[in-house]
């Protein structure tokens, strides 16, 4: 038993097959996996459903891969579209195409370019967003740097350092006449969020219920009904916040 | 859970941390997530705690802090997994477990060479359960026997051991915690363990 030797699992054209412990596993074409599957590595350019938890270690997802059941890996890119039906941990996860997932997110660093829809909460030290997402449940992150592109959603935020800003368009003058005028058909950058807890807060664009924390700084084109600050506030004239107290 | 109840706010000003310690510890487990309590207040939603454990916690967590990290930290105080087995004089020499306790268990389940966590767990309540003096050697074994049955449905997951007592029968049962229960009159409780407590007690006891 000990001896037997590893496989990989390939699949190119179309099949349908069990999970199991293997080494690399590729799908290229379309494929179904019935069951737990265990690999070094997965690499997703098809098409590809497993049913069944998956524990690996590098993940690359660039066609199109329905998980049901939870996800474990150290590293996971996703540069098509991937939905899980679980929680996904990992350590580091890149979203440059779509992710979706039913449950929660748990990662050391997080790092959006592509969108990010989660219906539970997001865990990770370090959350950077270039791109969209939304997160039904709590991010909860020690880093959270937020570019806005779109339009973000998050029902709660929570963190040590929280940066809420537009994307920095460094493009020269001719295209950013241009781009103001593709913007205006665009969404615009906004960050719609409940509640922002934090030790160091920057926010723009954003709309916001309550932000409460140590050093609140509110930047352009906010509106936050309540701020609660316990050592200093700042806000930008043109953002709206009905109400501030220091605690 | 009829406990008194602590807001987000005053438990910051009370114990000096910050949002960030707070936010990271959840986010290592240090602090369960049934522990966020949600209301609604008039200021809109807010977090509350169950005052004298966070506060318990929070003292353990910082005074442990300084010798562990975070992520050690973290196994303290995890509900679940342990690799761990220990031999019985390994218990006796980390003192976990009276000797009269562990030889009672040994008339039940005979002589072994390791326990596995869990196992040492189940040891570990019914050496709290003789020694509370509350119940008496029958009672226990009824306990341990309930947890060596039931427990593994609630692996990974907060429950609470009840033992009750209603006309001089006694009855045990396992709940998943939080968890509000209302017995007629003439049903007593007489234990209830939290058996998240138990192990974060006993995973301190064995990295002393």
């Amino acid at each position: 038993m000990g001896t037997q030797e590893i496989k990989d699992l390939k699949i190119f054209g179309i099949a349908n097959t069990t999970g199991g412990v293997f080494r690399d596993v590729f799908i290229n074409g379309t494929g179904r996996i019935s069951g737990d599957l265990e690999s070094e590595s997965l690499a997703v350019n098809g098409n590809a459903t497993i049913i069944g938890s998956i524990t690996t270690k590098k993940t690359k997802i660039s066609g199109n891969c329905t998980i049901d059941g939870s996800f474990i890996c150290d590293s996971y890119k996703v540069l098509g579209m991937s939905t899980i039906s679980g929680d996904l941990t990992a350590k580091n996860i890149h979203v440059e195409g779509y992710i979706k997932i039913t449950e929660s997110i748990k990662a050391e660093t997080v790092n959006i370019s592509g969108k990010l829809i989660t219906e539970g909460n997001c865990n990770a030290e370090v959350f950077e967003s270039t791109g969209t997402f939304e997160i039904e449940g709590l991010l909860n992150g020690d880093k959270i740097n937020i570019e806005l592109l779109g339009k973000c959603k998050a029902s709660e935020m929570g963190g040590a350092n929280i940066s809420i800003r537009r994307k920095n368009t460094d493009v020269p003058i001719l295209k950013q006449i241009l781009s103001s005028i593709i913007d205006s058909v665009k969404e615009r950058p906004l960050m719609q969020v409940d509640s922002i807890e934090g030790d160091d807060i920057y926010i723009s664009y954003t709309q916001a219920k309550v932000v409460r924390g140590k050093h609140v700084k509110i930047g352009p084109d906010c509106s936050v009904e309540l701020v609660e600050y316990s050592e200093d506030y700042e806000k930008a004239p043109d953002s709206k916040v009905q109400s501030s107290k220091r605690i | 859970m009829d406990e008194e109840l602590l807001s987000k706010k005053e438990l910051l000003e009370i114990t000096g941390i910050s949002y960030g310690s707070l936010y990271r510890w959840k986010r290592k487990n240090l602090i369960p997530e049934e522990w966020f309590i949600r209301k609604s207040t008039f200021t809109g939603q807010e977090t509350f705690f169950p005052k004298r454990k966070m506060l318990e916690r929070i003292d353990r967590i910082l005074n442990l802090k300084e010798d562990l990290s975070l992520d050690s930290l973290a196994e303290v105080f995890a509900p679940n997994l342990s690799t761990l087995t220990m031999s019985e004089e390994e218990i006796l020499k980390k003192d976990l477990i009276q000797k009269s306790s562990l030889s009672f268990y040994e008339q039940i389940r005979g002589k072994f060479k390791t326990l596995s966590f869990n196992n040492l767990l189940f040891l570990f309540v019914f050496d709290e359960l003789l020694r509370s003096g509350k119940v008496n050697l029958d009672e226990s074994k009824i306990a341990l026997k309930t947890l060596e049955e039931q427990y593994a449905v609630f692996e990974g997951k907060n429950c609470t051991l009840f033992l009750c007592r209603k006309s001089g029968i006694t009855t045990c049962f396992l709940a998943s915690s939080p968890v509000m229960i209302r017995f007629d009159h003439e049903t007593k409780v007489i234990t209830q363990l939290d058996l998240y407590e138990r192990i974060a007690k006993l995973k301190i006891k064995l990295q002393e």
